[in-house]
C-alpha cells in the first residue's frame, strides 16, 4: 500500500511553494535518562526553511526549546536548548506533504539546584546528530504540520513528537 | 473486589481500543452503450447515493461524523452512533451499562475542507453504583481526529488520545492520565477499505493516595512511566456486506503485551467487529 503512495505521488505533486517559511511547533520531549526510561518533558520548536532549492530539497534550521522543574524545598530547575541544522526532502502528496530531515545539531543543558540559602548550577554542551519525519497539509501559504524527531548523542536518544503551524512569504516555485 | 475492579479497568479500557465503522454500498455500475441496447439519454437523473459517502464510511477512525438520523450499531463493543445535528455524533457503549457505567462520547467535527477535515471527540464513563458500593470510578477522554486525504483513494489519520481515570475506594484513590497516539493510513476501493494502522503510547502518568501504609499515614506517590515500547501496528480489511453491514478484521502485532483482548493476546493484536447501519 505505501508502495502504490509513492508511486503515484509523482502526478499529485503540487509546486507552490513560498521562498521561506518559519513556524513553531509545540511537543513532548521523551528524553532518555540513564536507566533507558524516557521522562516527557514540554518542548518548543522554532524552524526557518529556505525552500527554494533544486528539486525536492530545504534548507532547514531549528531551534528546541525543553525544560523539567522539580522539587518543593530544594529546587531543580533544567532547560535544555538544541539547535539544529536540517536539510530536507520533501515528498508533496496533493497538498499534504511528507518530509524527511536530517543534521548535526548542538545541545545545551543547563541545570540549577537550589533552596532558601544557596543555589548551584552547571552547563553543559555536547553535539548531536538527528533525523526527523514530518507529515504536514498546505492551507494557502500556511502549513500545519505534525512529527517525529530522533536526536542521538552519545549515551542517549532521545524522541520529541510534536505539531505546530508555519508560515511562507517570497514568490512561490 | 480485586476481580471487580479488574472488570471495571477492561471496561473502561475498551472504548479507546473500540471500532466502529460506518456502511457504504458499493458504487453503483456505469450503464455502458452498447449497439443493441442504446445509450441512456444524458438528462436522466444520476442514481442517488445512500447517506454514507465514501467520506463518512469509517468514521471511527477519521475525522467525520455520521449525518443526522444515520445511526450505526458496533456488535463486538454493543455501541450504538448516532448523527444528532449537522458535524455533530453522539455514542454510547451499550455493553457497559449492564455493567452500569453510564457513558456517552460526543464528537463534533470543526473543520470540514478538501485538504484537512478535523473533529474533537469528548467522552466519559461512570460507575453509577458509586454511591452504594463507596466505589467512585470515572474516565474522561479527549480525542481530536485529523484526516487529510493524500490523493487518489488515500487518506491520512492522525488520532491523539489524552486520558484520565479517578478511582476512589475507601482509604485510597488513584488517578491515572495516559497520552497515546494512532496514525492510519487507509485505501478505500468498491468493496471497503483497507487500512494500515500504528499506535503509539507515549506515557502514563499515575497518581496514588493511600490513608495508611506500613504505620505511615497519608502516604502519595507518583510515578510517570514511558509507554513508547508499548508500540504496534495492524492491518486491518474492512469489508462492506450487502447493503446493510460490514465487517472488519485486523491482525497487528503489539511489542509488549497489553490487557487482554482490549489490548492485545500476548503480542498478537486480533480483532474482529460486525456494523449495521
Amino acid at each position: 500500500m505505501l508502495a502504490m503512495l509513492l508511486v503515484a505521488s509523482p502526478a499529485l505533486a503540487q509546486s507552490l511553494t513560498p521562498e521561506w517559511r518559519a513556524g513553531g511547533e509545540l511537543g513532548l520531549l521523551m528524553r532518555q535518562e540513564a536507566g533507558g526510561q524516557r521522562t516527557p518533558l514540554p518542548a518548543l520548536t522554532a524552524r526557518l526553511s529556505y525552500d527554494h532549492l533544486p528539486g525536492p530539497l530545504a534548507a532547514g534550521l531549528s531551534y528546541q526549546f525543553a525544560f523539567a522543574r522539580e522539587g518543593t524545598v530544594v529546587r531543580s530547575f533544567t532547560q535544555h536548548h538544541r539547535l539544529h541544522l536540517r536539510p530536507q526532502v520533501s515528498l508533496p502528496l496533493g497538498t499534504a506533504f511528507f518530509s524527511l530531515g536530517a543534521g548535526p545539531g548542538l545541545q545545551l543543558s543547563h541545570s540549577s539546584v537550589a533552596d532558601a540559602q544557596r543555589s548551584y548550577g552547571a552547563l553543559v554542551s555536547r553535539w548531536c546528530a538527528g533525523a526527523e519525519l514530518a507529515f504536514g497539509v498546505r492551507l494557502g501559504r500556511t502549513q500545519l504540520r505534525t512529527g517525529v524527531d530522533v536526536t542521538y548523542a552519545p549515551g542517549r536518544l532521545d524522541l520529541v513528537v510534536g505539531m505546530g503551524a508555519s508560515f511562507g512569504w517570497g514568490d512561490p516555485r | 473486589m480485586r476481580t471487580l475492579l479488574l472488570t471495571l479497568a477492561l471496561v473502561l479500557c475498551g472504548p479507546a481500543a473500540a471500532q466502529s465503522g460506518e456502511l457504504l454500498s458499493p458504487p453503483l455500475p456505469e450503464p455502458e452503450a452498447s449497439e443493441e441496447q442504446p445509450a441512456l439519454p444524458e438528462e436522466l437523473p444520476a442514481p442517488s447515493l445512500p447517506p454514507g459517502t465514501a467520506r463518512n464510511r469509517l468514521p471511527d477512525q477519521t475525522a467525520e461524523v455520521l449525518q443526522p438520523g444515520e445511526g450505526q450499531f458496533n456488535l463486538f463493543y454493543l455501541q450504538y452512533s448516532r448523527g444528532l445535528l449537522p458535524g455533530l455524533q453522539l455514542s454510547a457503549q451499550l455493553g457497559a451499562y449492564l455493567l452500569t457505567l453510564v457513558n456517552l462520547t460526543a464528537e463534533y467535527q470543526i473543520v470540514d475542507r478538501d485538504e484537512l477535515r478535523a473533529s474533537v471527540e469528548l467522552g466519559a464513563y461512570w460507575f453509577a453504583l458509586s454511591p452504594v458500593l463507596a466505589i467512585n470510578a470515572l474516565q474522561v477522554h479527549l480525542t481530536p481526529r485529523v484526516t487529510v486525504p493524500l490523493g487518489g483513494d488515500f487518506e491520512l489519520n492522525l488520532a491523539p488520545t489524552l486520558r484520565a481515570q479517578v478511582l476512589a475506594l475507601p482509604g485510597l484513590s488513584q488517578n491515572v492520565r495516559d497520552l497515546r497516539g494512532e496514525v492510519s493510513l487507509i485505501r478505500y476501493d468498491p468493496f471497503g477499505a483497507w487500512m494500515l494502522q500504528g499506535r503509539f503510547p507515549l506515557l502514563t502518568q499515575q497518581t496514588l493516595h493511600v490513608d495508611e501504609l506500613l504505620g505511615q499515614a497519608n502516604v502519595t506517590g507518583s510515578l510517570l512511566l514511558d509507554d513508547l515500547d508499548s508500540w504496534g501496528v495492524v492491518l486491518f480489511r474492512d469489508q462492506l456486506i450487502g447493503d446493510t453491514a460490514h465487517l472488519r478484521f485486523g491482525l497487528g502485532y503489539r511489542r509488549r503485551p497489553g490487557l487482554l483482548l482490549a489490548d492485545s493476546l500476548g503480542n498478537l493484536i486480533l480483532q474482529f467487529d460486525l456494523y449495521w447501519r
